[in-house]
């Protein structure tokens, strides 16, 4: 019985009707981007890139984008230049004697020693601050140098000093000044970090705070307690709003100078005996990205938008329409059987229709909070809306039930089970789908409500957990409107597709739906 | 009658059926996470208790641990707590919370009735004033588009409501509070000290919440009512009236109106009370706002099952008795209800 | 269409009663007010045998199409027996499922219970009035006339479908069937739909049809050829029709006998052709009467045997003789017409009994006890 050149010419008319109505067209234009961008998602992000996306691996991002960085076009003032400076980069002098002076037992005394020193200049030409310099800075201090002293500084082109380090360093092993150290077996390597939200504890954050406040001293601007990159290359000036923050724009040198003395006999050029920078790098980071900019996280928004978009087809797709297939099969069934068994499914829907949804959902997905992934909350939701539609269902059901050529079926005598499956199923079905098309926008929505709330899968980045991240980190009260605007809008225009879809076949497979 | 009866006693069934279930799917794992964490607690505690070997502290430990378990209550098997919960709302005995208090008026009292009694009208203040406005806006709205399908006062209906259904109010209710809290100092925001017998305090306060969740009713509502109105202005009475030459205002309020009032109205209530009693537990999160929908997450938050019971027992009560009364008010008001 | 092969008796209904409740309050429940029921089919006997076409013939609303449902157990019966005798190989399955049959081999089609039904359905089949309503819309021909053979299993393979498919498609004349047999019902005439009907309800081989006014939705112009073809097919493959129809031009074309039934109750019964043209009962004349006749002669007739007034619910059946309120006769009686005087005690107190006035011809009136 399988009609499937009805349904094929059926499917023909209909999507050109549907096409024909103003959102009809708008909804399927949509839903072809959208299972583009789906498509391309799982060909290439899926799964390490949407998983690292999601946990938001924390020195990978920040490395490759800066962070909490507005969209582009909404910054008028960019920070346009690129200044990356690697290891390579920096100019050596070779080791050179020097004098030290060393406390003795009866005062300084001054003797031979070495000094080796690395130097950069470089030139700051932008009207706007970077949003964050990342920097790695790694020095190795031989086993048999017997006193070693590290002078990190930049001087700017007023002609003042910063001093990262001023201090000794331990011996024998590579001493990390600034960076996250990564250890790759024996390999160990310095991934560079923001100079921003420097922590307390860190080993330049006392040396930084002394001369930045020394810096300001006679300003109105605050340093402490939190570094921002914006005062090492900032000049004070008297605007109309009081004392502001301008770039300072001109020669800047970072120098790194190491004085050393090695043991008695060991050779100041010999590994042993010698301190060397073993890695090095500062990454002056944009002060905006792309269309969408970035999150606190330092991952770019728009990627997110576009990972998002196959999680939303899969727990969209997944909740409606196995909701309202069970929910059609029950209503159907509620419809044919017209004595005691019909009310009792029927007192069964009401009851699990008005259950309060969303508060019971929500102690659900506290319960397996620890275990939860989307088709946990997949199945979640199902459990509580398959009984939506039960009652349109039930009433078409009842309708088509009391055809004539339903009685028909069964004067030729056909049972229950065929009478349900062949006659009145199949004239349900299209209604199940406009119900489906339409409720797919509720349950996007109360899946994003779900991950507001801190229950989504920790492998899915979906649009919730955007929103939850940008709630999270405070990103209203911090300005950050690029971190929730988009994602929401994302998830209205995602969900408004498959209103204005369901709207166009509405009229089409059930003209009396909308009442 | 005989329906009136029926639907009562559905009433009914739907009710206990509610109650046991959200009681039953709570009170279990809810038991068990709130000893975990008063057993976290204790194992904290003990650390201060010195001088005792590690056999006396675990003695110490469980020995507490055992007291809190009986005297809360938790070491009763789930369907008898639900059970008990269920015949006590019945039977109008007011449950007591386990960990939240009432904040203003019964100040420290666990009584369940308290505190939802001090959120209700929270709650009321909200969507009442949001329910009013929208209807303000949306019956001329939806009259208009009514009256030319497809003109732009229809094609504004639609794609409102297009935004209405498919935008998550909290979302739009944190661009609104960065635009207008934040941005532009206009409003109050979530964060915003409120003197709640001040006036203008609570006015600044509430104008958020109320604007956002007026914004998004209406391209529904105006949408809903649209479609009502347009089913009336086909029926053959209409037409048989404009035939008569019954000027066309009279028309409306005469003949239009009066038949499309029971569906109007039927839709303006549901949406009030729905989201009087659970719809907006996200919204009031975000705006910090102290009604019926936060009340849900605050007792979900501290494990306090008896308030989710009650209120979930409360919202249910309300919504179906709504239902009930739209019920009847239909049959009254719309002859052409059969009441069967 | 007198034909005088007419055999045995294959079907019996005696005193037939399907009654609606009709749902009442609930204050009158708890006051203990009487049940009320719509008296659909109040009580009816006749018979049908072999290779003839019994018609029941009324007024729209008198029972007819819930006598014919009743038979084929589609409304629950409220009492009453059907005696009905089955084919050979329906018999045994009867017998298998444990049905009682007597020693005639024949059963009562009332007291078998719904689920052991089933084999029956080959045998008694249905023609539906409307030809749009009793197809499903999403079916093709092959589908709406072949489901008899899924639901029976009376084939193993495709292949013998598709013929049995093809030759009864050939036999109701829709030929090419090949031409047909993929459309679906809406790319069909309603003449072509109604053959279609026809075949979906022989092509098991039944042994009784009942066609209910199968021709009442068509257009005059098709109405005598589906006529025609249901004629040929009880002179062909030997088919008992129950043909119900409100049109006694229709019933003078195609009945061998005819039942007048009103308000549930037959009311005159007898050979087609007597009963047109010498109707008994005040009730029959005055449908005779209203035959459309093209004889201006004839026409008198109408003024003659008026009738009254609207015809009462189902629900309150009026006492005495159900025709009395409308009934000419009665009036006349009341109004003091002599030699009629009896009329006026019984008609509305005393049912009158359904006698054998000649062979063959009953009649339910009080004028000829
Ligand atoms: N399922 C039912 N429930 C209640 N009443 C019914 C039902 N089916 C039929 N009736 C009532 O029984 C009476 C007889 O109906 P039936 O359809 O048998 O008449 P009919 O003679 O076939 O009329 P028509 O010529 O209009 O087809 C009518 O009063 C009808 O309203
Ligand atoms: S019994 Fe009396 S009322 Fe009935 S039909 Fe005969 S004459 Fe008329
Ligand atoms: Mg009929």
């Amino acid at each position: 019985m399988p009609n499937l050149k009805h349904w094929k010419e059926s499917f023909s008319t209909n999507s050109r009707i549907i096409w024909m109505s103003f959102s009809g067209k708008t909804g399927i234009i949509l839903l072809i981007l959208f299972l583009v961008m789906a498509g391309y998602v799982v060909a290439f992000y899926y799964p390490t890139i949407t998983t690292e996306y999601a946990q938001g691996v924390t020195a990978l991002w920040p490395y490759k984008y800066p962070v909490n960085a507005p969209p582009c076009w909404s910054v008028s003032n960019k920070f346009n230049q690129r200044i990356d400076i690697r290891y390579g980069d920096l100019n050596k002098t070779g080791i050179e004697k020097t004098l030290i002076t060393v406390q003795g037992l009866f005062g300084p005394i001054k003797i031979e020693g070495y000094k080796t020193e690395y130097f950069y200049k470089f030139k700051y030409k932008s009207n706007a601050f970077p949003s964050d310099v990342l920097v790695s800075t790694a020095v190795r201090v031989g086993e048999n140098v017997s006193f070693i002293k590290l002078y990190y500084t930049l001087d700017r082109p007023d002609g003042s000093r910063i001093t990262f380090y001023d201090s000794t360093l331990q011996t024998g092993k590579i001493t990390a000044l600034y960076g996250a150290i990564e250890r790759k077996g024996n390999n160990i390597s310095v991934l560079p970090l923001g100079l921003t939200y420097i922590s307390q504890s860190n080993r330049i954050y006392s040396f930084l705070m002394r001369s930045l406040q020394k810096l300001y001293a006679n300003t109105s601007i605050i340093v402490n307690p939190i570094i921002d990159n914006e005062l090492l290359f900032a000049k004070v000036v008297n605007g109309s709003k009081g004392e502001t923050l301008v770039p300072l724009k001109g020669d800047y040198t970072i120098n790194i100078t190491a004085v050393f003395l090695p043991e008695k006999g060991v050779s100041p050029t010999s590994n042993r005996g010698s301190v060397n920078l073993t890695s090095f790098e500062w990454k002056f980071m944009p002060n905006c990205y792309g269309l969408f900019g970035t999150d606190n996280q330092a991952r770019p928004i728009g990627l997110g938008l576009l990972l998002g978009v196959p999680f939303a087809f899969v727990i969209g797709f997944t909740v409606t329409f196995v909701s309202t297939f069970v929910g059609a099969i029950y209503g159907t069934l509620a419809g044919f059987w017209k004595d005691i068994r019909g009310e009792a499914l029927m007192r069964v829907a009401d009851i699990v229709n008005s259950l309060p949804f969303l508060p019971i959902l929500i102690v659900l997905s506290y319960i397996f909070r620890q275990s939860i992934t989307l088709m946990v909350l997949a199945g979640l939701m199902i459990l509580l809306f398959w009984a939506g539609p039960v009652i349109v269902i039930r009433s078409a059901a009842l309708q088509i039930s009391e055809q004539l050529y339903v009685e028909a079926a069964r004067a030729s005598g056909a049972g229950a089970s065929r009478i349900i499956f062949r006659h009145i199923f199949p004239q349900v079905l299209p209604y199940t789908i406009a119900i489906a098309v339409l409720s797919i926008p509720g349950i996007i929505v109360t899946e994003a409500g779900l991950a507001l709330l801190g229950f989504g899968d920790p492998t899915a980045p979906t649009w919730g957990k955007m929103l939850q991240n940008a709630y999270n980190s405070q990103a209203i009260l911090n300005g950050w409107w690029w971190t929730y605007l988009f994602p929401g809008l994302a998830l209205v225009v995602f969900s408004a597709t498959f209103l204005l879809l369901g709207r166009a076949i509405e009229p089409i497979v059930a003209p009396k739906l909308q009442k | 009658m005989r329906w009136l009866v029926i639907k009562a006693v559905n009433l009914l069934i739907v009710l206990v059926a509610v109650t046991f279930i959200v009681a039953a799917m709570t009170s279990g794992p809810m038991a068990q996470i709130q000893i975990n964490q008063y057993k976290q607690a204790l194992q904290q505690q003990v650390k201060n208790q010195l001088g005792l070997t590690p056999q006396e502290r675990m003695e110490w430990v469980n020995e507490r641990l055992q007291t809190y378990i009986e005297s809360q209550g938790l070491n009763k098997p789930w369907y008898i707590l639900s059970l008990k919960y269920t015949i006590d709302l019945l039977k109008f005995t007011d449950l007591n919370s386990t960990t939240l208090t009432s904040m203003y008026w019964h100040q420290g009292s666990r009584k369940v009735l308290y505190i939802i009694g001090e959120r209700i009208p929270f709650s009321i203040l909200l969507f009442t004033t949001s329910s009013i406005l929208t209807l303000l806006f949306a019956l001329p709205l939806a009259l208009y588009a009514a009256r030319s399908p497809g003109g732009r006062v229809d094609n504004t209906v639609i794609t409102w409501s297009v935004f209405g259904v498919s935008m998550p109010w909290w979302w739009l209710a944190m661009v609104f509070i960065y635009l207008f809290a934040y941005k532009w100092h206009i409003f109050a925001g979530p964060g915003a000290q409120t003197d709640w017998t001040n006036i203008v305090d609570v006015l600044r306060r509430m104008a958020l919440p109320v604007i956002t969740v007026t914004i998004l009713s209406i391209g529904d509502s105006a949408f809903r009512m649209r479609n009502i109105l347009l089913d009336t202005f086909n029926e053959d009475f209409v037409t048989v009236a404009r035939a008569k030459g019954v000027p066309e205002h009279d028309v409306l309020m005469k003949h239009v109106l009066r038949a499309a009032a029971p569906p109007i109205v039927t839709i303006v209530l549901f949406s009030l009370v729905l989201s009087v009693v659970n719809g907006a537990i996200i919204t009031e999160l975000v705006f910090n706002w102290f009604g019926m929908g936060r009340l849900y997450w605050d007792a979900i938050e501290s494990n306090d099952v008896p308030v989710l019971v009650e209120l979930t027992y409360i919202t249910t009560l309300l919504y179906l008795l709504t239902r009930f009364a739209l019920d009847i008010l239909y049959t009254y008001l719309d002859p052409r209800v059969k009441r069967a | 269409m007198y034909s005088t092969d007419i055999g045995e008796k294959i079907l019996e209904a005696n005193n037939l009663k399907v009654w609606f409740p009709v749902s009442q309050s609930f204050i009158d429940n708890l006051k203990g007010k009487a049940k009320l029921y719509v008296h659909a089919v109040d009580g009816i006997s006749f018979e049908v045998h072999e290779r003839e076409t019994f018609c029941l013939v009324g007024e729209s609303g008198c029972g007819k199409t819930t006598t014919g449902k009743a038979i084929l157990r589609l409304v629950p019966v409220t009492s009453g027996s059907v005696i009905f005798k089955p084919s050979k190989s329906v018999l045994s399955d009867l017998r298998e499922n444990g049905v009682s049959v007597d020693s005639d081999g024949r059963v009562d089609l009332v007291s078998i219970p719904q689920k052991k039904f089933k084999p029956l359905r080959r045998d008694l089949q249905i023609v539906y009035q409307d030809p749009y309503g009793s197809m499903n819309p999403r079916y093709r021909i092959r589908d709406v006339v072949g489901e008899a053979i899924d639901v029976h299993k009376m084939v193993s393979t495709r292949e013998e479908k598709e013929e049995m498919i093809i030759r009864v498609l050939d036999k109701v004349r829709l030929t090419p069937a090949e031409d047909f047999i993929d459309r679906y019902p809406h790319q069909l005439s309603g003449g072509q739909r109604q053959r279609v009907a026809i075949a979906r309800a022989i092509i098991l081989n039944p042994r009784l049809v009942i066609a209910d006014e199968p021709v009442s939705m068509l257009d005059v112009s098709i109405r005598a050829e589906i006529l025609e073809l249901f004629n040929e097919l009880k002179r062909d493959i030997g088919l008992s029709y129950i043909f119900i129809t409100h049109d006694l031009a229709v019933a003078r074309y195609v009945c061998n006998r005819i039942a007048v039934m009103y308000l549930g109750k037959i009311v005159e019964m007898g050979e087609a052709r007597e009963i047109i043209s010498d109707p008994l009962h005040p009730y029959t004349k005055a449908l005779v009467a209203a035959i459309p006749d093209p004889n201006p002669e004839n026409r008198k007739k109408i003024r003659e045997v008026p009738i009254i007034g609207e015809v009462p619910s189902a629900i309150n059946i009026p006492p005495g003789c159900r025709f009395h309120p409308r009934c000419v006769y009665y009036n006349r009686a009341v109004g003091g017409q002599e030699g009629m005087a009896k009329l006026v005690d019984k008609c509305p107190k005393e049912e009158p009994p359904f006698k054998e006035v000649k062979p063959g011809r009953r009649v339910a009136c009080w004028l000829h006890d």
